[in-house]
């Protein structure tokens, strides 16, 4: 509808860019102010945090190009992120861990760097345990 | 004022052009008309800028809910997930001495009647030194023969137990067949049957016997040998200690709750769309 009535496109998405972001800030804030206080001394998780919005964000713009019903992009995007925040990082770091498996952990790191939310957790780990890596 | 630029000379050499086919000669005039329209798009970009801005603005205004449910909610449950998360890992319980009293029935013990090897004990008093005697009721088999396996024993053990296990409190976490009992010759050798359900019985029950056995042994009623359990420290597990339990809550509430404010996100687009 903005189109027909001449909406330039690039007015659009910025403008819900920086409405989106700044949305996103409570939630950042949060986080890092948490890392804070519970004395988590990440060295770049909190940045990496704290410049999420600027990855997140075109990314689900050009996801939401997938979806027709907002219930279904609702649901698909919920899980993507879940699995991307919760278990792919998971994985990456447990091959890490293995001799055996430790190639295999950086290229699959590599791949899921595509996933701009698979990076805040991987930031997180290896910010927290990447010690324990060889 | 309009300044020019790389891109603004670009549009103005295109105008040019199509001045030419439009009839303006004049080039004072053509540079007027790309001003205007350049002046024009930037007006429009922050115009268009502005109007979404506020269109958004007056969805949440209309409806602050929505604005508390997408933003304020998604960081209020990430702090109080993380802190169920942490509250978790400290809810360890402090060291303590383990007692059968804090087994939750009277404990029911077989006990064979006599051993099979050794007689020049007081093999009875196996069975009353045990710690805290009163929180065991010791049965005496009476069907027992020396020449019955431990096998065969096990079985009447297990047959006992099923007779009035509770599910929830079962009075029946172990029992014991001493082999040998020699107070003379300080050797004494037993077998210790436990009830798995509990993860504490394994290491408790042998305890018990070995402190009656050593009371037995010193003829010293007051001897005391306790089971004292002290949880690992937290920070000298090798690998997975304070630190990655930290980490999995901080991932966790990540997931659920960034995962709950980006589908918010790209649920009003494809509405929007």
């Amino acid at each position: 509808m903005q189109v027909i009535s001449g909406m330039q496109l690039t007015a659009y998405w910025t403008a819900n860019f920086v409405v989106d972001m700044l949305k996103l800030q409570p939630l950042l804030w949060t986080t890092i102010l948490i890392f804070n206080i519970e004395n988590l001394h990440y060295e770049a998780a909190w940045l990496t945090y704290l410049l999420l919005p600027f990855a997140i964000l075109p990314f689900t713009y050009v996801t939401s190009f997938i979806f027709t019903s907002d219930n279904a992009a609702q649901a698909y995007t919920l899980f993507g992120h879940f699995v991307s925040i919760l278990t792919l990082p998971l994985f990456v770091y447990i091959f890490r861990m293995t001799p055996q498996l430790e190639q295999k952990g950086d290229d699959l790191n590599v791949i899921f760097n595509m996933f701009p939310s698979y990076g805040i957790a991987s930031s997180v780990f290896a910010d927290a345990l990447g010690g324990n890596l060889a | 004022m309009v300044v020019l630029n790389e891109n603004n000379i670009d549009e103005l050499e295109m105008n040019k052009e199509k001045a030419n086919i439009v009839g303006l000669s004049n080039e004072e005039e053509v540079k007027s008309v790309s001003a205007k329209k350049i002046i024009s798009t930037n007006k429009s970009f922050i115009e268009d800028f502005k109007g979404v801005v506020y269109k958004r603005a007056i969805i949440y205004k209309r409806d602050p809910k929505r604005f508390f449910q997408q933003s304020i909610v998604p960081a209020i449950l990430f702090g109080v997930g993380f802190q169920i998360c942490q509250a978790a890992y400290q809810s360890v319980t402090p060291p303590m001495i383990q007692l059968p009293n804090r087994l939750p029935l009277p404990q029911k013990l077989l006990f064979n009647p006599s051993p099979v090897v050794g007689e020049n004990s007081d093999f009875a008093a196996l069975a009353t030194g045990l710690t805290e005697a009163d929180s065991f009721n010791v049965n005496f088999f009476s069907e027992w023969t020396k020449d019955m396996t431990s096998n065969q024993y096990a079985d009447e053990v297990s047959a006992m137990s099923r007779i009035k296990a509770s599910v929830t409190s079962p009075d029946m976490y172990g029992s014991y067949l001493v082999y040998e009992a020699d107070k003379v010759n300080k050797q004494y050798s037993f077998i210790t049957y436990v009830n798995t359900t509990s993860q504490d019985a394994a290491g408790l029950f042998p305890q018990f016997m070995y402190e009656s056995i050593l009371r037995d042994a010193l003829d010293n009623q007051e001897l005391s040998f306790k089971v004292k359990t002290s949880p690992l420290p937290h920070a000298k597990i090798a690998v997975f200690g304070e630190e990655s339990h930290a980490v999995l809550g901080i991932i966790y509430c990540s997931a659920v709750c960034y995962g709950l404010a980006i589908s918010n996100i790209v649920s009003y687009l494809v509405v929007e769309k």
